[in-house]
C-alpha cells in the first residue's frame, strides 16, 4: 500500500508559531531587534560581534612581497608622470618596508599609502589588511570569546523555534555546538591568505567539511537533529532583508518574476515531455518537473500535495534536487567568473537554475554579494509562484483524473504555500530603506552582515551534512534521474539565456544592486 | 499562545518607534540643512561623489590652503573625519570636529573654539566622503559666514607631498 502525500490543512493563527517559515522570521526578527536595541542603549559593544577570521603566515607575507612591489612600480611611474610628490615618497617608503619585511613597518607604510586614496589606497589597504592579519590574533581569547558568545546566543534563540516547533530539545543542544564548530573551522580554514587567494571561500570549506563527515564515518544521531540547513538559512535571510534596500528588491524583483514565469512554463513543460519520452509515469513527471524548474524540494513537496501523489517518490526527487545541488553550486559561480559573466546576471541565473536557497546563497556567495543579493531575490520571486504553480497542477490534475477523485483543490492553496519568510525579508528590507534613520542602519550593518554569514555557515556546513552520495546509488531505475538531469542541464542554458536578457542590460537597464 | 504572540510585535514595533523618535539631531538645524545632509550621505552609502560646489562656500585646493598657512594667515583647518582617522594622519594644526558630533549637537562648534567671522576651511577623505560637506552646510546654517571647503580632502594634500601631522 503506498502512501499517498495529502493536500495539508494547517493554517489559522496556530501556524504563526509552529511553521518553520514564520518561525524563521521571528528569529530574524528577533536578532535584528536586539541589535538596534544595543545600539540605540549602547548595551553591548557591536563592534565584538565582527569576528576576525583573516590569518596571513609570515612566510606567506614573504610569497606576497616581490607580487605587491609589482604592483607598486607602475603606480610610482604614473605619480611621477603626474607630479604627485607625495604619491611617490609613500610609495617608494612601503617597497621598503616591505623589503625589510617586518609587518608592523608594512602595517604603518601601506595605511599611509591607504591615505593617498585611488587605487593605490586599494593596494595599500590590502597590504595593510593582510600585514595586520597576524596568525596569533585570530585565536586570541578576545576573538575566540566573541565566537563563542555568539555560539551561546544563537543556541538560545534558536532553541525557543526548536521547541515550538516540537523537535527534540535535549538533542539539538547536544548537537548544535557541533554543527556551530564546524561553521567556526570552515570560517576560520577560509580566513587564511592562501584560499582567499583561489577565491575558495568559507561556504566550500563549510561544504566540504560536511560532505566529508556525512560520507565517511557518518553522522552521528545526536548531532542530526541540529541539521536544520532550512531553518538556518531562512533565518538568515530574513536578516539580509535588513542589508537591502527596498527599491533593489522591487527592481531586481520585477525582472525576477518574469524570468521566474519564463523559466517555469518552459522548462516545466519540457522536463515533463522528456519525462514521458522516456516513459517515466505521470507522477514523477510531475514532480520532477516542478522540482526542476520551480525550486526543488518545497515545489516538489508542493506538487506531490497537489496531485496527492506517492511519498516514495517524492522523497526520490527530494534527495536527486539535494545531490544535485552540490556540484552545480560549486561550478556554476566558477563558470560566471571564468567566463566573464556580470555578476548580476550570474546572480539571476543561480536563483533561477539552483534548486534550493541555500545553495543559491551559498554560491552567489561564491561570486559576489550584488551577485548574492540578486541570486536570492530571483529566487524568491519564483518561489512565491510556488502555491500558484500547485494551484494549476492541482486543476489540471483533477481534470486529468476526473473531478470524482479527491480533495476540490482551492485558492487557499497559493497563500498555504506561500513562503512566509520572504515577507519577514521584505518587511526587513522596509524598515531599514524607510524606517531607521541612515545612521542606525549604517551603523549595525556589520553586526547584522557577521551575523547573518552565521546563519549561512551552519546552513552550508548542514547542507554538507545531509548530503549523502551514497543515497543516489541506492536509487532504483535511472529513468527519472536522467529526465531530471537532462531537463536541469536545459534549464541552466535558458536561464542563462534569459538572465542575460534581463539581467544583462539588453532588454532592460541593468539594476542597481550593490 | 496569541497574546503572547501579540505582546511580542507589540514590543518590536514600539522599539522600532522609540529608536526612529529617538534619533537625535540637534533642533538648531533648519530642515533644510537636515535633508541635505542626508542627502549627503545617500550619496556616500551609494559610493558616489559629493556635488561640485555647495552654495555660499567657497571651493579650496590644497595649493591655496598651503599657502595661507605658509603666508600664516589667521585660518582654522577643520578636520571632519572620526577620531581614528584624524590621529592617524592630519593637516598640521587642524582642529578635529566629526560631522557626527556636530549633527547632533550644534554647541561642539563653539566648543571646537570656532567664531562667527573665523576663516574656516573644512576637510575629510576626499570627493567620496560626506563629512566635510555636510559640516560646511551645517556651519552655514549656524552662521558662519568664511567657509571654505577642501573638497579633494586629505588624499589631495598627500598627493602633493605637503607636511602631516600624527596623534591627538
Amino acid at each position: 500500500m503506498e502512501e499517498k502525500c495529502k493536500i495539508e490543512k494547517k493554517g489559522g493563527w496556530s501556524s504563526l508559531l509552529k511553521n518553520e517559515d514564520w518561525l524563521a522570521v521571528w528569529l530574524g526578527a528577533l536578532i535584528i531587534v536586539l541589535i538596534l536595541a544595543s545600539y540605540n542603549w549602547k548595551l553591548i559593544d557591536l563592534s565584538k560581534i565582527n569576528v576576525n577570521f583573516k590569518w596571513t603566515t609570515d612566510s606567506q607575507i614573504a610569497l606576497r612581497t616581490a607580487k605587491w612591489k609589482n604592483s607598486i612600480d607602475p603606480l610610482i611611474k604614473e605619480a611621477e608622470a603626474k607630479g604627485e610628490q607625495g604619491t611617490v615618497i609613500r610609495l617608494q617608503a612601503l617597497k621598503e618596508a616591505l623589503d625589510q619585511g617586518d609587518r608592523k613597518a608594512i602595517v604603518k607604510a601601506a595605511g599611509k599609502v591607504e591615505n593617498i586614496g585611488g587605487i593605490p589606497a586599494e593596494l595599500g589597504k590590502e597590504i595593510a589588511d593582510r600585514s595586520k592579519a597576524e596568525t596569533a590574533k585570530t585565536l586570541k581569547w578576545d576573538n575566540l570569546s566573541s565566537v563563542i558568545k555568539i555560539g551561546i546566543a544563537f543556541l538560545i534563540i534558536s532553541s525557543i523555534g526548536i521547541i515550538l516547533l516540537g523537535r527534540s530539545i535535549g538533542k539539538y543542544i547536544a548537537g548544535f555546538p557541533v554543527v556551530f564548530f564546524l561553521a567556526w573551522l570552515s570560517r576560520f580554514l577560509a580566513g587564511n591568505a592562501l584560499p582567499s587567494d583561489w577565491g575558495i571561500e568559507y561556504v566550500i570549506f563549510a561544504l566540504i567539511v560536511g560532505l566529508a563527515i556525512s560520507n565517511t564515518v557518518g553522522l552521528p544521531g545526536w548531532v542530526k537533529e541540529a541539521v536544520q540547513t532550512e531553518y538556518y538559512i531562512k533565518t538568515g535571510l530574513v536578516i539580509l532583508g535588513a542589508g537591502l534596500l527596498f527599491f533593489e528588491i522591487l527592481q531586481a524583483g520585477a525582472l525576477g518574476i518574469i524570468q521566474a514565469l519564463l523559466v517555469i512554463l518552459v522548462v516545466w513543460y519540457c522536463c515533463f515531455w522528456l519525462c514521458r519520452k522516456l516513459k517515466v509515469d505521470d507522477e514523477f513527471a510531475v514532480m520532477l518537473s516542478s522540482a526542476v524548474s520551480i525550486c526543488g524540494v518545497s515545489a516538489a513537496i508542493a506538487s506531490c500535495g497537489a496531485i496527492e501523489g506517492d511519498k516514495k517518490k517524492l522523497s526520490y526527487v527530494t534527495s536527486l534536487v539535494l545531490i544535485c545541488a552540490v556540484p552545480m553550486m560549486v561550478l556554476m559561480p566558477w563558470a560566471v567568473k571564468a567566463l566573464g559573466i556580470p555578476d548580476l546576471v550570474g546572480g539571476a541565473w543561480l536563483g533561477g537554475t539552483l534548486d534550493t536557497s541555500g545553495s543559491v546563497v551559498a554560491a552567489g556567495a561564491l561570486i559576489s554579494e550584488p551577485a548574492m543579493k540578486t541570486g536570492v531575490i530571483v529566487k524568491f520571486s519564483q518561489n512565491a509562484l510556488i502555491g500558484v504553480a500547485a494551484f494549476i497542477l492541482s486543476i489540471w490534475w483533477t481534470f486529468k483524473k476526473g473531478a470524482a477523485a479527491g480533495q476540490r483543490p482551492t485558492a487557499g492553496v497559493i497563500w498555504e504555500r506561500f513562503p512566509k519568510f520572504v515577507l519577514g525579508f521584505i518587511v526587513a528590507s522596509f524598515v531599514f530603506s524607510f524606517i531607521l534613520p541612515l545612521d542606525t542602519v549604517n551603523d549595525t550593518k556589520k553586526a547584522l552582515t557577521e551575523l547573518r554569514t552565521w546563519w549561512f555557515a551552519l546552513a552550508f556546513v548542514s547542507i554538507g551534512l545531509e548530503t549523502r552520495f551514497l543515497d543516489m546509488m541506492k536509487m532504483e531505475g535511472g529513468r527519472p534521474a536522467a529526465a531530471f538531469l537532462l531537463a536541469q542541464s536545459f534549464n541552466i542554458i535558458w536561464t542563462l539565456i534569459l538572465a542575460y536578457l534581463l539581467f544583462g542590460g539588453i532588454i532592460f537597464a541593468v539594476p542597481d544592486i550593490r | 499562545m496569541k497574546s503572547m504572540l501579540r505582546t511580542g510585535f507589540s514590543v518590536a514595533l514600539a522599539i522600532m518607534f522609540l529608536m526612529s523618535v529617538g534619533y537625535a539631531v540637534d533642533s538648531k538645524y533648519s530642515a533644510d540643512t537636515i535633508k541635505k545632509v542626508d542627502e549627503f550621505k545617500i550619496l556616500k552609502r551609494d559610493k558616489k561623489d559629493m556635488p561640485e560646489s555647495l552654495p555660499g562656500v567657497k571651493n579650496i585646493k590644497a595649493e591655496e590652503l598651503k599657502s595661507w598657512i605658509d603666508q600664516k594667515k589667521k585660518i582654522v583647518i577643520l578636520d571632519n573625519r572620526p577620531a581614528d582617522e584624524f590621529e592617524k594622519e592630519h593637516i598640521p594644526g587642524a582642529v578635529r570636529l566629526n560631522s557626527d558630533d556636530l549633527l547632533d549637537d550644534s554647541k561642539k562648534a563653539e566648543q571646537a573654539g570656532l567664531k562667527k567671522d573665523d576663516i574656516i576651511a573644512a576637510y575629510c577623505n576626499g570627493a567620496k566622503c560626506w563629512r566635510s560637506p555636510a559640516v560646511s552646510v551645517m556651519l552655514q546654517n549656524l552662521g558662519y559666514k568664511n567657509i571654505n571647503w577642501l573638497r579633494d580632502g586629505l588624499p589631495e594634500w598627500v598627493k602633493k607631498g605637503y607636511p602631516t601631522a600624527e596623534g591627538k
